[in-house]
């Protein structure tokens, strides 16, 4: 076999699962059920075997996807959180009555997009990828076809998606002009070169690529988009949208920016850190007041993103390497907290405001334990994962030099922990006074949010495996 | 409680004699046990046993005189005690309440510190200064909450302008620098 | 020793969490085994304890019983833990009040005594750690991981505010622990560019010469973390609030051994790590310090609800305590010490006799009672002997740390200890007027007529506080002489930097001194 081909097998394998679903969605009679979610799974794990066949091997294909350390750890999340997401959907599809073929194919080829981009050393092979990724994760959100709040999410989603999807291709061009290729080693070459002074152009291309990525990962003020899609898709999809696609948009940019545009740091690096403050500030202020769980998740996913982007900015190997941990903890946790959230979802009533949460405690005291252990873990609490991703992110800062910053964050952390114990508050200490309405737990759901929560205590306890993983991982492309 | 009393009575008649000075032809010897304590320098043997014979006659006379007019008043004389209470009625009372330095003490001290303590230490100092300034801080991150979250209005042209409200502010700066 | 003590003091109770995890069937009937399973569980790990103190060598000054496992090599973090003289009576003292608080709350914690016992188990562990943590990384992680229990344990078995009362004491002691953080990291990244390596090691830092201005902050951030902990004024104001809302197990642990860890964290991480910083601020803590105890004790005695002047007198003897660290000499640091432990018997005692009395009216209101001399004469008996504690009369425990406290305090600054002294006074005041109030006079409220005295579980929980308290009081050798050499040790390392720094800076201009350099051994 052609070894040109190797990096793209994770890719491949969940692609072909993908168009696995749809044939077989095809040929399903109406009524007849069949375990697309396990073509799924099968996909996922053969590209898992792929990934791990792969690891140290740093094949490129073509010049243009790399499967090199880095590239192959994010591929490793994107899969956990796609076995993950799968997982959760179940319970999600059957109640409300969605094409299940198209959502596990469309999941499959959102996964396949982001795995893509996370691999790609080609601009526009990323914007390529950031497509394919989009568009999926679009129709996902709008997949309640009847609900018009998830209809409003999707279209709020897309259209502002492919505005800022100009600006991103705007800076391709730019890049493509001064540079005359789109490859990111080259365009790194010609950035070393240049590096002295650098010109308008080159710092126009700069800002819009900024703009492009800042967007996918919700960064204040590119983050309207963020609460209104996260609570209009059902929670299952918010789970996956959530967490792969700030994976692969952070992969991408961490690469475009750590490697090809390093020369410029000096000129990026300050509007990286206005952005990285205001979006920790602006996530978790908003966040304090929200009445809904869902949106108050959203806020407090912007806010991880701006802990994320201060790992961007320091810049060392310990930022390099705390984007890739804090990126696989926080895939875990948040799913696992809209995992919960999706459970608790019923047909006729969402569920959804922080006060419905009361007394579930006395209800449902496992899926109050686990939600407990995740929103402990997003707030930073050791021993879990959580904690052990922000000492990650802020080792870094305070290496780098960034002290502003890693004083705004632990203090925007502190905040944070406010809205994340409201939930719990209600969960164990207010009494409910309306009987539960909560729909019975399915088995495979549950097993997957336990999975999620013994990882969060493995990754919190004993995190050096993973660790040095990422750390191994940072060496191959920087 | 008689016992009591009688018990020290007997201790106190007797308990002199340890220190029983040399000016009544006793040893000293409860002083000269305490000695090596205090490493005294022998001072001279010779105290002036002038000044120490008054001061003890003095004493002894004071409280026989003492003794000798309570008796007089309360055991022989009951009605010539009542009389002087009559006559000198304010100086029994004052004599009576103790000079009224509890009631001092009370209204100077006590009472001044207490309402300090409870009015002003407690409750405006602790509750609404300190206390304030905590919930001041949390009560500011409310407010500012509020604020933001009025920013997200819903509707999508108002999201598409901050989006480029956002591009302006990054390429208006790097036009800038 | 090969078998790893301290470990499994550490692990002893979580593992008696997993198995009341197991405990199956509804409340009625699995209480009584939970509670039995919980205290077996803390009495054990209180004989290990024991064992510990009696193989302890007390003439030596080093860490005994030291574990060391790399961890997370690549950042410097080891499993690192030891004890030594100041460490080891304070794991003691939390051995100790836990089967306490746990046996106290029997009466008063009807609902969820499973999760109930978990969360006290899981706390105790955590408090262990702190404790015994000589990594930095390690410490903090137990420092942090003891305020969700707690934060539990207030929240859901407290009273009517506990829900303000659990989320301020999260959040408030949460913002100044993570500026500590950031100090934590400060130290590993100066030990990087002085020596080429990460680590925590609380040793290694130690011997790390920092520049003076990255001190103040670093000294700054530890102190304020700690200071919200003791509670030192004016960080004190979680604290009636915690202690009012929260169950009596809550307010016996919290009062009993939470606060010690900021009076800890002083004595082991701030004063010694950053030594000329610690100078330089000593007498502005000091300051506040007096200021707390005349103020606490002031503001306790007007207190309505009895274990809100509890609450406040802590602020009061705390105060002390910082005092006697803050003079960074024998008497006052070892005496602060000692008043750590003491305080934690007469407190922890104070607030298990404010429980029973609760247990029984349901009221915490001092108003609410008064004549219970005469209807439950051993309740009072006990309850004045622990006040009496609690105002340092000499025979009792309180006294000795006092005395030498004030001893300390005054060799570095009469003043200040003069005003220390009138505190001594004040909570003389407070304790007695309301011990007053509350037990003897006339019989006000005629739901007192009919309290029931001490019963058998009750005279098992505080006669053990008493006899510690007499003991204490008696023979203070037997405690203070593990505490001696290590505190000698940790005053000389102080004395020494400050003297090098002074000499230092005589000889050299400040302005090519490096950020951080490896000390002369």
């Amino acid at each position: 076999m052609n070894g040109a081909l190797n990096a793209i097998v994770p890719m491949a394998c969940v692609t072909a699962a993908g168009i696995a679903a749809m044939v077989a969605e095809s040929f399903r009679d109406p009524g007849e059920r069949m375990p697309i979610a396990g073509l799924g799974a099968v996909g996922l794990i053969g590209a898992a075997f792929a990934t791990i066949l792969l690891w140290n091997h740093n094949s490129s294909s073509f010049g243009l996807v790399s499967a090199d350390n880095f590239g192959l750890f994010v591929t490793g999340t994107l899969i956990v959180l796609g076995l993950l997401s799968l997982a959760i959907s179940g319970p999600t599809i059957e109640r409300e009555r969605l094409p299940g073929g198209e959502y596990y194919a469309l999941m499959l080829f959102a996964t396949a997009g982001m795995m893509l981009m996370a691999t790609a050393t080609d601009l526009l092979v990323i914007f390529l990828a950031l497509e394919v990724m989009s568009l999926a994760v679009y129709v996902l959100t709008g997949i309640r076809r009847d609900s018009p709040a998830s209809t409003e999410a999707a279209f709020k989603y897309f259209l502002l998606g492919a505005f800022s999807s100009a600006f991103f291709l705007y800076g391709i061009a730019f890049t493509y002009g001064l540079a005359g290729t789109t490859r990111l080693d080259k365009i790194g070459h010609f950035m070393a070169a240049q590096a002295m002074s650098p010109t308008l152009m080159q710092m126009l291309a700069l800002g819009l690529l900024i703009v492009g990525f800042a967007f996918k990962v919700a960064a204040v003020p590119f983050h309207m988009w963020t609460p209104d899609a996260y609570e209009g898709a059902p929670p299952a999809v918010t789970a996956f949208m959530s967490t792969g696609v700030k994976a692969a948009a952070f992969a991408a940019f961490v690469r475009v920016f750590l490697s090809a545009f390093e020369p410029m740091r000096g000129n990026w690096s300050d509007v990286v850190w206005v952005l990285a403050a205001a979006t920790m500030i602006v996530g978790t202020v908003a966040g304090v007041t929200q009445s809904s769980v869902k949106r108050m998740l959203a806020y407090s996913s912007i806010g991880h993103g701006g802990y994320l982007l201060v790992a961007l900015v320091s810049g060392n190997e310990f930022g390099k390497g705390a984007v890739l941990f804090y990126l696989l903890t926080y895939a875990i946790t948040n799913i696992g907290a809209f995992g919960v959230i999706a459970l608790l979802d019923s047909a006729d009533r969402p569920n959804d405001q922080v006060k419905d949460y009361a007394g579930l405690w006395n209800d449902h005291p496992v899926l109050a334990a686990l939600m407990t252990i995740f929103l402990l873990s997003l707030g930073g609490f050791p021993p879990m994962a959580g904690f052990i991703a922000k000492w990650y992110v802020f080792s870094a800062a305070v290496r780098a030099g960034y002290t502003g910053l890693a004083i705004i964050g632990v203090l925007t952390s502190v905040i944070s922990v406010f809205f994340y114990l409201r939930i719990v508050v209600q969960m164990y200490m207010t009494p409910s006074d309306v009987p539960a309405q909560f729909p019975a737990v399915p088995k495979v759901a549950a097993a997957a949010l336990v999975v999620s929560a013994i990882l969060i205590f493995y990754l919190g306890i004993l995190p050096t495996r993973v660790l040095d993983l990422a750390a191994a991982s940072i060496s191959t492309i920087f | 409680m008689a016992l009591a009393l009688i018990a020290l009575a007997i201790g106190s008649v007797v308990a002199g004699y340890a220190g029983l000075p040399t000016l009544l032809g006793g040893g000293d010897w409860f002083a000269r046990y305490l000695e090596p304590s205090f490493g005294a320098a022998p001072v001279a043997e010779v105290v002036e046993h002038g000044l120490e014979g008054t001061l003890m006659l003095v004493s002894v006379a004071a409280a026989l005189v003492g003794i000798g007019i309570a008796s007089y008043y309360f055991l022989k004389n009951r009605r010539a005690a009542d009389e002087m209470a009559g006559r000198f009625a304010g100086v029994r009372t004052l004599l009576l309440n103790k000079y009224y330095v509890d009631e001092i003490y009370d209204a100077t001290v006590v009472q001044p510190i207490r309402i300090l303590s409870q009015e002003g230490l407690w409750k405006v100092v602790d509750v609404k200064v300190i206390d304030g300034a905590v919930n001041g801080v949390g009560q500011t991150v409310t407010g500012s909450s509020e604020l933001v979250r009025r920013l997200q209005t819903g509707s999508v042209r108002a999201y598409a302008a901050s989006l480029f409200l956002g591009v302006v502010a990054i390429l208006g700066y790097y036009l800038w620098r | 020793m090969s078998f790893p003590i301290l470990t499994s003091i550490v692990a002893l109770p979580v593992v008696g969490a997993f198995l009341l995890l197991l405990v199956k069937g509804d409340e009625e009937r699995s209480a009584p085994l939970v509670r039995n399973i919980a205290l077996m569980v803390s009495v054990l790990v209180f004989a290990e304890t024991l064992l510990l103190w009696a193989r302890f060598n007390a003439a030596s000054s080093d860490f005994q019983f030291v574990e060391r496992h790399a961890w997370m090599p690549a950042f410097g973090i080891e499993y690192f833990v030891g004890v030594d003289g100041i460490s080891l009576l304070l794991l003691v003292l939390t051995a100790f009040l836990t089967p306490l608080a746990l046996l106290g709350s029997w009466e008063s914690v009807h609902k969820q005594t499973k999760a109930f016992s978990i969360f006290v188990l899981l706390l105790e562990s955590a408090m262990m750690g702190v404790f015994i943590s000589l990594d930095l990384f390690l410490f903090y992680i137990f420092w942090d991981a003891m305020l969700v229990p707690m934060y539990f344990l207030i929240g859901i078995w407290g009273y009517d505010r506990r829900i303000y009362a659990s989320i301020k004491f999260m959040l408030y002691t949460m913002a100044g622990s993570v500026l500590m953080l950031l100090a934590i990291l400060g130290l590993a990244y100066l030990h990087y560019t002085a020596t080429g390596g990460y680590s925590f090691d609380l040793l290694k830092l130690y011997d790390l010469q920092i520049d003076l201005h990255l001190q103040f902050w670093f000294f700054l951030a530890f102190a304020l973390a700690f200071a919200i902990k003791v509670p030192l004024f004016p960080f004190h104001t979680w604290l009636p609030d915690a202690h009012v809302e929260a169950p009596t197990a809550g307010s016996v642990i919290l009062a009993g051994v939470m606060l010690k860890m900021g009076t800890y964290g002083l004595v082991r991480f701030a004063f010694p790590l950053f030594p000329e910083a610690a100078a330089y601020f000593a007498p502005a803590l000091a300051v506040l310090a007096v200021v707390g105890i005349i103020y606490g004790a002031l503001v306790a005695m007007v207190q309505p609800d009895m274990k809100k002047l509890v609450a406040y007198s802590s602020v009061s003897h705390l105060g002390f305590v910082v005092l006697g660290i803050t003079a960074m000499n024998t008497q006052g640091v070892s005496g602060a010490v000692y008043q750590m432990l003491s305080h934690g018997i007469s407190t922890g005692g104070l607030f298990l006799i404010v429980g029973m009395l609760s247990d029984r009216r349901h009221t915490r209101q001092i108003v609410e009672y008064g004549g219970l001399k005469k209807i439950t004469p051993h309740l009072v008996a006990a309850f004045l002997i622990i006040t009496l504690a609690s105002i340092g009369l000499p025979g009792l425990n309180g006294f000795v740390g006092e005395f030498l406290i004030l001893l300390g305090a005054f060799r570095w600054d009469p003043r200040l200890a003069a005003f220390a002294a009138t505190g001594v006074i004040l909570s003389a005041t407070y304790m007695l007027w309301m011990f007053q109030r509350v037990n003897y006079g006339p019989v006000t409220n005629e739901k007192n007529a009919t309290l029931s005295d001490l019963q058998p579980r009750e005279w098992v929980v505080i006669v053990p506080v008493i006899a510690v308290a007499v003991l204490m009081g008696v023979l203070p050798n037997l405690f203070l002489r593990p505490i001696e050499p290590s505190v000698e040790r940790m005053l000389n390392h102080y004395h020494q930097a400050v003297a090098t720094r002074v000499q230092a800076n005589r000889e050299r201009p400040a302005s090519d001194a490096p950020l951080a350099r490896r000390r002369q051994p």
